[in-house]
């Protein structure tokens, strides 16, 4: 019972991080989502061993309280407007991401995965969450909110793990949670400078440096 | 065997050892070099021994990278091939160290080095590589490294761009021979060339596509008509030592390849030599006419290669055409003729190019128009460079006129035989060899006359001076080859015997009789040049007495008594050929510009000619634009956008999932 009242906190934060509007607020989701997160181990192996608590801990404190300070910080000193900014409209991102609900549960039935131990809703959740931060990964222009992204999809992916698999993926999950701190601590300081140097974080100026050749100027045979 | 290997290794350790040494590029250019001469030298001492003693030999080589071995073998064919190769690499190496000088401060010596000795060992090794997967490895090597050399200005965009064209025009020719290749080791199973030999009824099946793809494949690289397009782009493009080694040698791997497969193919069909014959003809034609269309010195070199290329592929089509109708009188003339026209073009080809090379350098300009009166200046290119232009007309008694006049008496010899297409190929033969010769004379009595002869027509010209004595001491070898080669066939001829055994497959008693009955030719023909040469001894000896104690005078040429001639006043080289291009002007398709006065003291009357190959004008350029308008419609895929790059690799990983959960 516990267990489906935490799936379906995380499916209501992927909609919550989707719809949002403001930068702050989607920081907040995207914190709540990391602790549920960290305690999800916990609670499916339902047993109180060192291990599980130290990386509980460990999870909660970074995903729930060092990187939304961080990116709150590096919010303030880049001086960002509070505003996402979406390539596509709230209201079809909200129905996007319900259409990837329903993908993940199609997807979920089709896999033929080993018997699973904490119901039928943790895969298909996990597969909306991974689908979710990379439509967010897409569908943003600001840099910050592709972090977001990116660390709702590794949250995905924690939980994916977290269903599969049982003693093995902490050990694994640690490292990939060091992979990420490294990351999101790289693109704190990246998306930082980029203000500096430019003015915004807007990632679609950055196209400016792409190799496509303006179509007036075209070779021109030399005699 | 040991010869040549030890021969493409030094030569290849010297290129890279000289762009180790990119710093003193004196040192580079002396280790390279050096190199280069010590290497070619031991391989054409071994190439010769070959050849004069029928030797053949192969040597299974071990197996790499499970796709082929390192087969290497020599016979006659590689050996005849290897002697212009290496005469070559080691005269214009040495011609490169002094042209080179100039370049010191402004370009990398030692990369010119690595890539000039790199494309020598390639080519060197491709012609012994006795395994697919081997040779056509040499042949990627030999592309990319003449494309750095050719790119080596790169500061100029019309050189960079001359570049892309051979690029491409490499990589389309070396699509088909990886087709070929292919077939071949599919029907053989197996891509070593003694199964190719042996596996020959396998062959038959296939035997004309593989014709088709050889020829194509090839023919890019030798620059027969259509696929020439980047002879004239990348030849002008080159330094000098590279485009003559480029037009003497390397375009001769693709007449090399050509022969090989054919070997390997089996008895030919009437229409391989028909078709070889025709593109022959057509190439011939078509070269010699833009040939003497151009302005620029070394582009008309150029499009005079396609020409030579034309004959050679001519003398190799008729012999099809005999060997299919069992005429070997037909077959050996017109074997032998190409083959010796491939050294023989070698020779007065490259000549040819260092002398260009030479005047360019001195003069700065290749533009003949603003040429002209340099023999006074540089008397020694000048006259080398005469005895090169005389070559390649075919006038006696230099090389050209041997390995023409081969294919003539074939083709003379069969015009009464009494198949219909051994007839009218065999008179086509002799009025187009007859058609490019006549032009040829006039092509080169332009580009001499324009150059050489005359006064100054500009400052440029008027600052000449002869090279130094490397660039000389090379183009004097070469012209001394030409000359000899000319007047020593009936030493030469017998050496013919293994090669034609190889490439014609005829008996031997056959070869014998073409052996003898070519040696008595030439002997005649030597006696004739002995008689001529004594009336001229005697007719100079006369003059001289008759001239003794008299004033002879001397004026500047064009004098006609005017008080103040002008270098206007001569003939321009647009103006000389101006009655041949406008007669010819349905192919060329010139645009002439002519201002013309009718008073009666004009003050200015001009006449201008450009003139743009019509392949590349009518079928090449539409297509890339063609091609270039449609890759610029999918331009819109690389835009930039980071989140659309994610997007597409979500998108992908989405659509297989899906896939494979469907």
């Amino acid at each position: 019972m516990l267990i489906n009242i935490l799936i379906t906190f995380l499916l209501i934060t992927n909609i919550g991080a989707v719809a949002s509007s403001r930068l702050t607020y989607c920081i907040k989701i995207v914190a709540a989502q990391g602790v549920v997160i960290g305690i999800l181990p916990c609670i499916i192996y339902g047993e109180f061993a060192l291990l599980p608590i130290v990386i509980a801990i460990f999870t909660i404190t970074v995903k729930g309280i060092v990187f939304p300070l961080l990116l709150g910080w590096s919010l303030k000193t880049a001086q960002v407007a509070r505003e996402v900014e979406p390539l596509v409209s709230y209201p079809f991102s909200i129905i996007t991401a319900v259409l990837i609900f329903i993908l993940s549960f199609w997807l979920g039935s089709r896999l033929s995965l080993p018997a699973s131990f904490c119901g039928y809703l943790l895969v298909p959740v996990a597969f909306s969450t991974i689908m979710t931060g990379l439509f967010l990964i897409v569908s943003r222009v600001k840099a910050l909110t592709q972090v977001l992204g990116y660390l709702i999809m590794e949250n995905g992916i924690y939980a994916f793990g977290v269903a599969l698999l049982r003693e093995q993926p902490l050990l694994v999950e640690l490292g990939v949670l060091l992979d990420m701190f490294v990351a999101v601590f790289v693109m704190g300081i990246a998306i930082f400078h980029i203000s500096r140097e430019f003015d915004h974080i807007d990632t679609h100026v950055l196209d400016n440096l792409s190799d496509r050749i303006p179509t007036d100027i075209r070779p021109t045979e030399e005699t | 065997m040991f010869e040549f290997i030890l021969s493409v290794s030094i030569i290849f350790t010297s290129g890279i050892i000289a762009c180790l040494l990119n710093r003193h590029p004196g040192k580079a250019s002396f280790i390279g070099a050096a190199g280069a001469v010590t290497g070619s030298t031991i391989g054409l001492i071994a190439s010769i021994r070959i050849i004069l003693n029928d030797i053949t030999v192969y040597k299974k080589g071990i197996c790499a990278f499970n796709i082929g071995t390192l087969s290497t073998g020599i016979d006659q064919l590689s050996a005849f091939f290897l002697i212009p190769l290496f005469i070559l690499v080691a005269v214009s190496s040495v011609y490169g160290i002094q042209y080179l000088k100039p370049f010191y401060a402004k370009k990398t010596i030692g990369s010119f080095w690595l890539f000039f000795n790199l494309l020598a060992a390639s080519m060197a090794t491709l012609v012994i590589a006795r395994n697919g997967v081997f040779f056509l490895v040499a042949w990627e090597i030999m592309s990319l490294s003449s494309y750095f050399l050719v790119t080596f200005e790169d500061e100029h965009k019309s050189v960079r761009q001359a570049g892309i064209i051979y690029l491409i025009a490499n990589h389309i020719g070396v699509m088909f021979l990886f087709f070929m290749f292919a077939m071949m080791g599919k029907a053989c199973g197996s891509m070593e060339f003694s199964d190719f030999s042996a596996a020959s009824s396998a062959i038959l099946p296939v035997s004309s596509a593989l014709f088709i793809m050889a020829t194509i494949g090839f023919g890019v690289k030798a620059g027969f008509v259509p696929f020439h397009f980047w002879l004239p782009q990348a030849h002008p493009a080159a330094p000098s030592p590279v485009s003559a080694l480029m037009s003497a040698v390397m375009i001769k791997t693709g007449i090399y390849g050509l022969l090989r497969i054919l070997i390997f193919i089996g008895p030919p069909h009437l229409w391989w030599g028909i078709t070889l014959f025709g593109i022959g003809l057509i190439s011939g034609i078509y070269g010699v006419l833009f040939a003497l269309a151009q302005r620029d010195i070394k582009r008309l070199l150029a499009y005079c290669s396609v020409e030579n290329i034309g004959i050679i592929a001519m003398g190799i089509g008729l012999g099809l055409i005999g060997l299919n109708k069992k005429l070997p009188v037909l077959a050996l003339f017109g074997f032998a003729g190409s083959l010796l026209h491939v050294f023989n073009h070698a020779l007065f080809k490259g000549l040819l190019f260092l002398g260009a090379g030479a005047v360019a350098q001195q003069t700065g300009t290749r533009n003949m128009e603003i040429l002209g009166g340099i023999f006074k200046k540089m008397p020694a290119t000048g006259i080398t460079f005469l005895i090169g232009a005389a070559a390649i007309s075919g006038l006696p008694p230099l090389n050209g006129f041997v390995s023409e006049f081969l294919i003539y008496f074939g083709s003379f010899k069969c015009i009464t035989v009494s198949s219909l297409s051994v007839v009218v190929s065999s008179l086509l033969a002799i009025t187009g060899l007859a058609f490019i010769g006549a032009l040829a004379a006039a092509c080169f009595t332009k580009v001499f006359s324009i150059v050489f002869l005359g006064s100054a027509r500009s400052a440029s010209a008027e600052k000449a001076a002869e090279p130094g004595k490397m660039m000389r001491a090379g183009m004097v070898f070469l012209a001394v080859l030409c000359v000899l080669t000319g007047i020593s066939m009936p030493l030469i001829i017998p050496c013919f015997h293994g090669l034609l055994t190889e490439v014609s497959g005829l008996a031997f008693s056959e070869i014998d009789m073409f052996l003898s009955q070519a040696k008595t030719t030439f002997v005649f023909i030597n006696k004739i040049y002995a008689v001529i040469a004594v009336v001229f001894t005697c007719a100079f000896l006369l003059r001289k007495k008759i001239l003794a104690g008299k004033i002879v005078r001397t004026a500047p040429t064009w004098d006609c008594g005017y008080s103040h001639p002008s270098a206007k006043m001569q003939y321009t080289g647009s103006s000389f050929v101006q009655p041949i291009t406008d007669f010819f002007n349905f192919i060329l398709r010139a645009g002439k510009k002519t201002e013309l006065s009718s008073d009666i003291f004009p003050k200015k009357i001009s006449l201008r000619f450009e003139s743009q190959d019509i392949f590349m004008r009518y079928i090449y350029e539409p297509l890339s634009e063609k091609i270039y308008s449609l890759i610029m419609k999918l331009r819109w895929i690389q835009h930039g956008r980071l989140q659309v790059y994610i997007l597409y690799i979500v998108a992908t990983l989405l659509v297989l999932i899906i896939w494979k959960l469907g």
